[in-house]
């Protein structure tokens, strides 16, 4: 019953390659700069870059729904980490701590657009192809493209609130514990919006079920 | 104890959906014997594990390789931006810029004030001097021009009360305003 429970997080066909040095914490980093090894901490940084950007590339993306403007709050959201790693504390996983500088970021990019523009953004359009390797017929890849179409139409259709709890917790793959230090809710709190998130979206992504 | 006609909900199902893991012995022998909720089970992990392929495709397209070496390649130029931008000193300005505009607006004003200045003084002056012997048939009565001279004491009491109440800004934004107007008083002092 194994299938039953997610999996992840799996290696994607075009992760790039695990860094030898990929124990690298950010409690190391932090020990760098203090001891004023600036350019060791920058190098053993970008490991962790490395090592969470595609991640935070995918939440980025969810939230701003534009590649470029996901790319520049993932950028300011390391950065930023970066610089104020010193309030870091060990208690909580460098991932859930980072996640939170991210979602301020993107929300920040967020109402700024809003403020730009006053209306809503259109969506994106992304790349119509499947990742490169994956061999599939045009009908295959058209009736993909048309699910990834409809599987973030209904991700946007749902409120704030839930959306952000999706999105962090199943396309960021974080438990429902992480996403309520990430945001501040209360883990039951998270659970409801997940509840109910998953429940919309299964009703909104029903008709799909024999197509996928 | 749980009854033999019990069936988790779907929220119970998500919850051993997501965390991986936990242990939730109830949940898991129902399941053993459930073929019913085993399929609505494997029905949400589908649908859910559909999901969440979709969205990291959608990302990995938008997010290849390349994209994210240069991502984490300038995330380095900026930490090397924000570094040394925190250990070079402020710039800083060897002389005060000042709008040119704001400038002509001060100098206006300074002799405005001292124009203003000189004539009180001036009245004061002439207010001080003897007066002149006028022709009989035009000199006031003399009841009068005591009640005039006892009239301005009060006069210049309130003039200074208005003075002061206008050299103290009504509000905080106003502040800044008064503090680059050139006062009477200070042109006078330094003269």
């Amino acid at each position: 019953m194994s299938g039953l429970r997610r999996t992840r997080p799996q290696p994607t066909p075009q992760a790039p390659p695990a860094a030898p040095s990929a124990e690298v914490s950010a409690g190391t980093i932090r020990r760098l700069l203090g001891e004023g090894r600036l350019a060791e901490a920058r190098e053993a940084f970008d490991e962790l870059v490395r090592r969470h950007q595609r991640r935070a590339s995918r939440i980025a993306l969810m939230y701003l729904r534009d590649p470029a403007e996901a790319d520049e709050a993932v950028q300011d959201a390391f950065v930023r980490a970066f610089t104020r790693l010193d309030t870091y504390r060990d208690e909580h996983p460098f991932e859930v701590w980072f996640t939170r500088i991210l979602v301020n970021a993107c929300v920040d990019r967020q109402r700024a657009r809003q403020r730009r523009l006053r209306r809503l953004t259109p969506l994106q359009d992304l790349p119509a192809e499947p990742p490169a390797g994956r061999q599939a017929s045009p009908e295959r890849r058209a009736t993909n493209r048309a699910w990834r179409d409809a599987v973030t139409a209904a991700v946007e259709q749902l409120p704030a609130r839930q959306r952000e709890v999706f999105v962090l917790c199943h396309l960021g793959d974080h438990t429902p514990r992480d996403v309520s230090m990430m945001t501040g809710m209360r883990e039951s709190t998270v659970r409801v919006h997940l509840f109910r998130a998953v429940h919309k979206l299964r009703a909104a992504l029903g008709a799909w079920r024999d197509l996928r | 104890m749980i009854s033999a006609d019990w069936h988790p909900d779907d929220d119970r199902l998500l919850s051993r959906y997501l965390d991986a893991g936990a242990p939730d012995e109830t949940l898991d022998a129902h399941l053993a014997w459930c073929r019913a909720c085993v399929r609505r089970s494997t029905d949400l992990a589908r649908t859910l594990d559909a999901i969440h392929r979709a969205a990291a495709d959608e990302a990995d397209a938008a997010f290849p390789v390349e994209t994210l070496a240069a991502q984490r390649a300038a995330v380095q130029r900026r930490l090397g931006a924000e570094v040394s931008g925190r250990v070079l000193p402020f710039p800083v300005r060897t002389q005060p810029e000042r709008h040119p505009l704001l400038t002509r607006v001060a100098a206006a004003a300074l002799l405005v004030a001292l124009g203003g200045a000189g004539a009180m003084r001036l009245a004061e002056l002439g207010r001080t001097d003897p007066p002149r012997q006028p022709s009989a048939s035009l000199r006031p009565a003399q009841p009068a021009a005591s009640a005039a001279r006892t009239q301005s004491v009060p006069d210049e009491s309130l003039f200074a009360e208005i003075e002061l109440a206008l050299m103290a800004p009504r509000t905080a934004e106003l502040r800044a305003l008064d503090d680059l107007t050139p006062h009477v008083r200070d042109v006078m002092a330094r003269r």
